[in-house]
């Protein structure tokens, strides 16, 4: 270890404090007692280390014991009170465990309710619109009717059919129905006013 | 290391050495944290009595103490190099040196620019009847820098090893020899000897 130590200084007061391994104190036992310089060096560090214990032992002793036990128990005091304190549960604590223990739950509920109205939103989507059973065209017109189903799936491609005819011109003829209005033209409308009208 | 403490409430005396108080004091046993302040309350008090000066050393005291309740469950003994007093004596020389610093940059603030050599005056409360000795003492000690100052009183009052010592100031164990040995021949000259 004293190779690691950078100079005399730091030898004697490893040496005086005891810290260095039996072989170093050998070294340094050896040291002494060929160097006179030294000793002395090591002398004056033992006197001055041992007036300055003698001299705190005794400013220690002189310091009001009182204050000194006060300070102390206050602190055990403090440190009991939060010990306690922490080994009891808080009641938010208690609160936060249980609401931790149903995590599950909303989420649960939220998915729930998603696939609800899932179930219920869909089908109306994808169903058709009834058509009320007196608007219902005449078995002359099922043919047509089953055109005009396809024309109305079609409806949400306006730019398909913005200029397609607006229906067969045998059916236009059978039902009178308006024949220039420079609007797109309803197949399934013009066979039903056609029904009605017959 | 076995201690045997005296309980307050008139338990039994404990023959626990650190590790195995710090253990029941995780546990959520009040009565080894006591003991354990009873343990090492006054000389780390004593210490910061020295290094910080007595207006404040109490505080100091309470939060190092507090600090130790905080981190109790992150303490490793076999880990930390000198057990539970160096991990004490580590966090109040860091209380230490907190206030240190703090009270620097008032200072700064108070006196412009200009930085005051800090002179410890004896706390007005403290009235010392004692000899003049120890009064030259504690005036001496109060004159030498901060960094000598830790190194000298922790050596004093922990009584921990240099390597301890260094590890605590998070110096190399040359550097905390070398202001132990400034320390030493300062206070030999200012007390005349």
């Amino acid at each position: 270890m004293i190779e690691k130590l950078d100079n005399n200084e730091h030898i004697l007061l490893m040496y005086m404090a005891d810290e260095l391994p039996p072989e170093d104190r050998l070294e340094v036992d050896q040291m002494l007692a060929v160097d006179a310089n030294l000793r002395d060096e090591l002398r004056l560090l033992e006197e001055t280390d041992g007036t300055l214990r003698q001299e705190l032992a005794r400013m220690d002793a002189a310091s009001p014991e009182s204050s000194e036990g006060a300070a102390v128990r206050r602190v055990s005091r403090e440190i009991r009170r939060r010990v306690v304190r922490s080994a009891a549960p808080s009641e938010a604590h208690v609160a936060s465990e249980r609401r931790r223990s149903l995590w599950w739950v909303y989420p649960t509920a939220a998915a729930a309710v998603i696939i609800l109205a899932a179930a219920v939103w869909m089908p109306r989507r994808a169903t058709p619109p009834v058509v009320p059973f007196r608007n219902m065209p005449t078995p002359e017109f099922a043919g047509w009717y089953a055109m005009s189903r396809l024309y109305q799936e079609s409806w949400d491609e306006p730019d398909e059919y913005d200029n397609a005819p607006s229906a067969p011109d045998d059916a236009v003829a059978m039902t009178d129905g308006p024949k220039e209005t420079g609007m797109p033209v309803d197949p399934l409308n013009q066979l039903l006013l056609s029904a009605d009208a017959n | 290391m076995a201690v045997q403490v005296a309980h307050e409430s008139g338990t039994p005396a404990v023959n626990d050495n650190d590790e195995a108080m710090i253990q029941r004091l995780r546990d959520g046993d009040a009565a080894a944290g006591e003991a354990l302040v009873k343990r090492y309350g006054q000389p780390l008090l004593r210490y910061l009595q020295r290094v910080a000066g007595e207006q404040v050393a109490e505080e100091l005291h309470q939060q190092t103490w507090l600090s130790v309740l905080d981190h109790i469950e992150k303490f490793d003994s076999a880990s930390s190099g000198g057990g539970f007093k160096a991990w004490l004596f580590r966090i109040a020389t860091n209380k230490a040196n907190d206030f240190w610093r703090s009270r620097g940059r008032e200072k700064i603030a108070r006196d412009g620019l200009r930085l005051v050599t800090e002179e410890e005056a004896p706390a007005a409360g403290h009235r010392l009847e004692g000899s003049e000795q120890e009064e030259k003492l504690r005036r001496s000690i109060a004159q030498l820098p901060e960094n000598q100052r830790q190194v000298l009183m922790l050596r004093y009052y922990s009584d921990l090893k240099f390597v301890e010592i260094a590890r605590i100031l998070g110096c190399p164990l040359n550097t905390a020899l070398g202001r132990a040995h400034k320390a030493l021949l300062k206070l030999r000259e200012l007390m005349g000897e």
